[in-house]
């Protein structure tokens, strides 16, 4: 090997090395910015789901504060009126009992949109009260077993009734199931969310290529991720549906 | 109730909606024995209301701004024993109200009460007797007789016949006067009947006092 070719394969070996760092430095750099983006993604979806529920928090407080009190006040002022006819007395009573539904509907909107019970009690009675009303309206048997003296944040307990509440939606909606089995269970670190059902179950692959019927499943995977758990969904066609959802506490 | 002369009794409003504290004020005006003195938009005008004018009852919300009628109720038990309070609360809010009754309060009142029933709690209050407001749900009634709410505790021990025992074990359960009834083999005006004496004896105006009352005296223990 004389002098000039060995200039030359130094050459050589100096510029793949070169070529090869700013290939790596490139490809790092992708990869980086494919995780930033996917966090920022999350982010943004998380903040989404946070505005919305301040955004139904205030709707409904100014619902129950604000018209409540309103209206049983316009209530007073009419029964202090002193109808002159048997007549007029029947439409104030009338009135007063119209009164009586708006001030009820009132309270069902703002508990719709923020149920008072995740304030006041704990997560166990919480879900109760969804599977009581969810047992009265639809043809679904709800068998459940919630382990004692599970203790959870409000901010937790509120994305994980969110939670249950969708999979209660979608098992009345789409699983055609007529038992749905619930469990919570508490270990040292985490609290387990453990639901099967006995429905017509569903192709994990297909509805997430569909992009409205993959909506719910996207956000129970997003709400899972707010409280830094796991979801892990299995279902077959014809095999019912299975779901785990993990959070540390 | 109301035919017997009474001497007046002075009250004090607190809420922070106008419209509401003017529905008030007109239910009272049709009554010439109740006389509102002042009317706060908040607990702090409340107390300094209550130093000044030492009224017999303070109807007071339960959500202010400013002081809370929770706060606001404390401060009155302290400061102006003779005055007592009654709290007003949206008719869903269970918590609050067992606040407000560990507060001091004698009573409560749901706000979309009746008339009638407002003047019916000024009366029961004054006469010194606690007052349970008539919409009340049974979580409430279990809520309040678990609290340190204690407003037996000057009374002397009433005796229930047998009959009577079972009656109030039912309506704690629930039953209507028709089931009463049906499980008792009697008639439901005889079940309307021992329910009267039952109020009469413990004094209280509804099957909500009924219950708190059984569950304050283990006469029922609820699973």
């Amino acid at each position: 090997m004389d002098a000039n070719e060995a200039q030359r394969f130094t050459f050589v070996i100096i510029t793949s090395l070169i070529l090869g760092v700013i290939l790596i430095y490139f490809i790092v750099s992708l990869i980086q910015h494919q995780r930033r983006n996917i966090r920022l993604n999350q982010e943004k979806v998380e903040a989404e789901i946070l505005a919305l529920e301040n955004e139904r928090k205030r709707i409904a407080a100014d619902l129950h504060d604000e018209l409540g009190p309103t209206l049983s006040g316009v209530k007073l002022i009419l029964s202090s009126l002193k109808p002159s006819t048997e007549e007029d007395d029947k439409k104030l009573n009338k009135v007063s009992a119209h009164i009586d539904t708006m001030i009820n509907l009132i309270r069902q909107i703002s508990n719709n949109l923020m149920p008072k019970i995740i304030e006041k009690r704990e997560i166990d009675q919480v879900l109760e009260s969804l599977i009581n009303e969810a047992n009265t309206y639809y043809n679904l048997k709800i068998e459940y077993k919630f382990d004692e003296d599970i203790k959870l944040s409000p901010d937790q307990k509120l994305h994980l009734y969110r939670i249950f509440q969708e999979i209660l939606h979608n098992t009345i909606k789409h699983s055609e199931a007529d038992l749905l089995r619930v469990e919570m269970i508490k270990n040292n670190q985490t609290v387990i969310l453990h639901t099967v059902d006995n429905g017509k179950g569903f192709d994990l692959n297909g509805i997430e290529k569909h992009k409205k019927g993959g909506l719910g499943l996207k956000n129970l995977q997003s709400r899972t991720e707010l409280l830094k758990g796991k979801i892990d969904i299995s279902s077959k066609p014809g095999k019912g549906t299975m779901m785990d959802i993990v959070i540390p506490i | 109730m109301a035919n017997s002369v009474r001497p007046n009794i002075n009250i004090v409003i607190a809420d922070d909606h106008e419209i509401f504290r003017d529905g008030i004020k007109q239910v009272f005006e049709s009554d010439p024995n109740i006389t509102i003195l002042d009317m706060a938009a908040n607990g702090m005008e409340l107390i300094k209301m209550v130093n000044k004018h030492q009224p017999h009852i303070v109807l007071s919300d339960i959500k202010m701004p400013v002081l809370d009628g929770i706060e606001a109720c404390k401060k009155i038990v302290e400061s102006q024993p003779d005055t007592q309070v009654i709290g007003l609360s949206m008719f869903d809010d269970e918590t609050s109200i067992v606040d407000m009754l560990e507060a001091g309060a004698r009573g409560y009142l749901i706000k979309n009460a009746d008339k009638s029933e407002i003047i019916e709690a000024i009366y029961t209050v004054y006469d010194g007797d606690p007052y349970y407001c008539k919409h009340s749900s049974f979580t409430l009634a279990k809520m309040i007789s678990s609290s340190r709410f204690n407003p037996d505790k000057k009374k002397k021990k009433v005796e229930f016949t047998d009959r009577e025992k079972e009656v109030i074990t039912l309506i704690c359960k629930q039953y209507t006067n028709k089931e009463i009834a049906e499980e008792l083999f009697i008639s439901p005006r005889t079940v309307e009947g021992h329910r009267q004496k039952i109020q009469e004896k413990i004094e209280v105006k509804n099957s909500i006092g009924i219950v708190i009352y059984a569950i304050k005296n283990q006469l029922y223990i609820p699973e």
